[in-house]
């Protein structure tokens, strides 16, 4: 049976013209200096009715983990449990301004100190600043931080900052951001980390070394101790992409592979949806020495009370304008104290199991292996069986799944990164593997016309950037 | 949990550690530190335990960047619709044509608001917005000084201030006139061929509408004019397009968001079509499908950072796609006659609200040209440091010192307080609050 998405000819807000609806009062005339008066106000004029049936054919039009399986790749798409949303728009939490002493803000510190403290024990590291607004976010402060600590111990020439070829794309923008220059080293031919391209570019200019473990082909750096070490002993630090802490929880931690700083994406490893884009929460937690260079204010416990501290001596400033994403910290909390130890570690078992399952299926119809044991995702290259990794995606999404990502990592050709998470059943996956089947085996011809039972066919990008229509 | 069975069975292990037999033993750790999981009853319990710690039922007389808004019920039903809210970056551009249709809209009609010509799909917040467009400023025309107003918010200096980190720009302030507005000798007199951006804020830091943004064009020369505006104030004032600003910045938070203890928020980021290229964050851009349908697609993505690594506009990743869609529901919801009457509304109870306050011994003693929007400054005596604490025994939140949130206060606001009203405050409310602060004195 095909999939059909719903297709709604759905005009834009401003062309549904069924009268504005909203009730206020009287009010009088605000007197405005004359020069400063705005002269029109376009704003559609919709009734609310109206704009609620709008977004809901929109969303009838959008895929989601709800919706069904969503294996994107380094995105992590578990289910994004009700307890959290729930929680999340309780107005004990949501009528809280953020300009509020702290005695009257109690409850929502706390959630904020106990959510600090399990960071710190997934992590295995000494401090926590909840406050970067998303993950590149995160990078980009605890980035700012190795920076400073760099200045303070008499070596600002460090400036640079090395990345492996496979990194995520934002370790390089956010490294620039922070003002170092990105030397980018080759992997091995088996994805790994190349220890001799490392060891030639640790010199007395490197201030950090960015990487995630696993690596984004799903592998763990078994060499993660030696990594370490010749990085510390060139007196750099290392610096751990969160993205993939998923695949490891319980069995490894940031702390104990010797990082120095690490960034938590929370709608990865603890559920917090994303939204369709955002908002996301990126916390980074640091080795005791890098403590004082956070971001103020920081969560604190004094007594019985819980404070918000303003040590601006060695900090790196802050990095937003109030205290973080604090709505989905407290998804998180909510996550974590529901799963506990035992539930977390269940997580990244099945996620491990059912990447490693996706990963066994496909190998043969791919013609592709990466040896190793998978870690929480499988990455596989098209092009042995003369496919396009995209031609395969528009494919599935055609069959009602959500493709895996592709082009990324940019080191294999055609790539596919499939990342099932804990939540996907044996059926969803299944069925996931035989689309997979399906294309490859179909005719290109045949596989250009997908999508077909979506909302548009094909969408065409040289269009939208060349002509450019950002604004109706 | 047979599933788990089957599959280790057809992977041929005994057990989902031989899984883990990679990862050796020197590195190993477990994460017992979390103690054990609790049911969702008891969850429930717990958050709403911990959540009557905190007091959410304040009277709320405070802005300074998080209002206190009227926020139809609608909207958290539409940003709740499990299809918006659990999905990703649409990425898969065919399959996700809601939430992409729902992101030009919001591009649109904050467009349409500001005026301006092109709006991206989000930013982190209001500051990160600011800091993003002082990037985006040195980006353009590569000159180093940006110049800010002497009385410019503590928290949007210090954020600013970690933005420009390693940028070689350097911060000047210009002063202000009593009330607050731009001191336009005072910054004319700053600028010259090194200025890569000026910020000004309408309404004003101390919460005044300031005429003076009007004129920033005629003396701008190389330099961006960067303007932070705020979105309700423009139902009924000149927008950022309308002076000719360069970037226009904001919080959106006051549109459909909830005061969220500070976040997550909505970075408003507006500009001039022709910094499209160097400007950082997603972009939308309407095109056609291989049938000739409209269609909606992420677009420019060569300026980000997962094509473009190290020499991205931006290490944007993750924004605010749900909360844009709040946005948008939200003025879409009040529409031009709503909007207006929020803000009027606003402005009428500031002006009751100083009346009010006025009864019982407390004005403001300088001059004042130009009208409050929301925030307001008022004086209270040299105890001014005591107030807040004090409202907020009485279950009113509002009257934090000037000093106390802004970067440079002069020596006579010592006693100036903030406050702000908005059309949620009744007369009931300041009543109450101005028998309360008669008993302050």
């Amino acid at each position: 049976m095909n999939y059909h998405q719903a297709t709604y000819d759905e005009k834009l807000l401003k062309d549904i013209k069924s009268g504005n609806t909203f009730v206020g009062d009287d009010v009088e005339e605000p007197s405005i200096p004359r020069d400063m008066k705005r002269k029109e106000l376009n704003l559609p004029d919709i009734g609310e009715n109206d704009v609620i049936r709008h977004y809901v054919k929109l969303s009838q039009m959008n895929y989601s983990v709800d919706t069904g399986f969503y294996p994107l790749g380094s995105c992590t798409m578990k289910f994004n449990p009700k307890y959290a949303d729930r929680i999340a728009n309780d107005p004990k939490f949501t009528r809280i301004h953020p300009i509020m002493d702290q005695e009257y803000t109690q409850g929502s510190l706390r959630i904020m100190y106990e959510l600090k403290e399990y960071l710190i024990a997934v992590s295995g590291m000494d401090a926590v600043s909840l406050q970067p607004l998303a993950g590149a976010h995160g990078e980009f402060t605890s980035l700012l931080v190795a920076k400073k600590y760099m200045e303070d111990i008499g070596m600002a020439q460090r400036t640079e900052v090395i990345i492996p070829d496979s990194a995520h794309g934002t370790n390089p923008a956010s490294a620039a951001m922070a003002g170092f220059s990105v030397v980018q080293i080759p992997s091995t031919e088996e994805g790994k980390i190349n220890l001799d391209a490392l060891n030639e570019a640790l010199t007395d200019k490197t201030a950090v070394f960015m990487i995630t473990n696993p690596s984004t082909l799903g592998l763990f750096e078994t060499n993660i101790t030696k990594i370490a070490k010749a990085v510390h002993d060139n007196k750099s630090l290392l610096y751990y992409d969160g993205a993939n802490l998923n695949a490891i929880l319980g069995y490894s931690s940031p702390g104990a592979m010797g990082f120095d700083m690490v960034h938590f994406n929370l709608h990865k490893t603890f559920a917090t949806p994303h939204g369709g884009g955002g908002p996301g929460a990126g916390p980074i937690a640091v080795k005791a020495f890098l403590s004082k260079y956070l971001p103020y204010p920081s969560i604190e416990k004094e007594g019985e009370k819980f404070v918000l501290k303003e040590d601006k001596t060695d900090s790196i400033g802050r990095v937003a304008g109030f205290q973080g994403s604090f709505i989905n910290l407290l998804r998180a909390w909510a996550y974590i104290r529901y799963k506990g130890s035992e539930g977390l570690l269940q997580n990244t078992q099945r996620a491990v199991l059912n990447a490693n399952y996706i990963a066994a299926k496909l190998e043969p119809i791919l013609k592709y292996r990466i040896n190793g044991i998978k870690k929480h995702e499988a990455i596989f290259s098209t092009a042995n069986v003369h496919k396009s990794a995209m031609d395969i995606a528009k494919y599935i999404i055609d069959k009602g799944m959500h493709a895996p990502t592709t082009y990324f990592p940019l080191i294999v050709k055609e790539a596919l990164m499939i990342e099932p998470t804990e939540d996907a059943s044996i059926e969803d996956m299944d069925k996931f593997c035989e689309l997979i089947k399906e294309a490859v085996e179909m005719s290109d011809e045949e596989l250009h016309k997908m999508p077909q039972h979506l909302k548009i066919g094909k969408a065409d990008d040289v269009k939208a950037a060349k002509d450019l229509i950002l604004k109706w | 949990m047979g599933q788990d069975e089957d599959i280790l069975a057809f992977l041929k292990i005994k057990n989902v550690d031989d899984l883990f037999e990679d990862i050796p033993s020197d590195v190993r750790s477990n994460i017992d530190g979390i103690g054990k999981g609790v049911n969702e009853i008891q969850l429930i319990k717990e958050a709403n335990r911990i959540g009557k710690m905190n007091h959410s039922e304040m009277d709320i007389f405070l802005g300074l960047g998080a209002y206190d808004r009227f926020i139809p019920s609608s909207i958290n039903n539409i940003i709740m619709r499990n299809e918006f809210i659990t999905s990703y970056t649409p990425y898969q551009a065919e399959i996700s044509q809601g939430m992409l249709q729902a992101l030009f809209e919001y591009q649109s009609i904050i467009s349409d608001l500001t005026e301006m010509d092109v709006t991206n799909s989000s930013m982190y917040d209001g500051p990160t917005a600011l800091g993003e467009a002082i990037r985006m400023a040195h980006r353009i025309n590569g000159n180093s000084k940006v110049l800010l107003p002497s009385n410019i918010r503590k928290s949007h200096l210090q954020v600013l201030q970690t933005y420009i980190n390693g940028l070689g720009i350097s911060i000047q302030f210009y002063g202000v006139n009593e009330d607050g507005t731009i001191n336009l000798d005072a910054l004319n007199s700053l600028m010259d061929k090194d200025v890569s951006a000026v910020v000004t804020y309408n309404p004003s830091n101390y919460g005044t509408i300031d005429p003076g943004v009007s004129k920033i064009a005629e003396i701008k020369g190389s330099a961006l004019h960067v303007a932070y505006y705020d979105p309700v104030s423009l139902a009924l004032l000149k927008p950022p397009g309308a002076y000719d600003a360069d970037i226009a910045v904001s919080e959106g938070q006051e549109m459909g968001i909830p005061l969220y203890y500070g976040g997550p928020y909505l970075g408003l980021f507006s500009f001039n079509q022709k910094y499209v290229r160097k400007s950082p964050g997603r972009l939308i851009g309407k095109t056609t499908d291989v049938n000739g349908d409209p269609a909606y697609v992420m677009t420019l993505q060569t300026r980000e950072q997962h094509i473009r690594r190290d020499r991205a506009t931006s290490n944007i990743c993750t924004n605010q796609a749900l909360l844009a869609i709040a946005s948008t529901a939200y003025l879409s919801i009040l529409g031009k006659n709503g909007l207006k009457w929020v803000a009027s509304k606003t402005m009428q109870n500031v002006k009751t609200l100083l009346e009010t306050m006025g009864r019982v011994g407390y004005v403001n003693q300088y001059k004042w040209k130009n009208p409050f929007f929301c925030d307001f400054l008022v004086d209270v005596g040299d105890r001014s440091g005591n107030l807040f604490p004090y409202m907020e025994q009485h279950n009113i939140l509002g009257g934090i010192q000037a000093s106390r949130v802004l970067n440079a206060v002069e020596r006579e606001r010592n006693n100036s307080v903030f406050f702000a009203a908005t059309e949620m405050n009744d007369k009931e409310q300041m009543e109450n609050l101005a028998t309360v602060m008669e008993g302050f004195q």
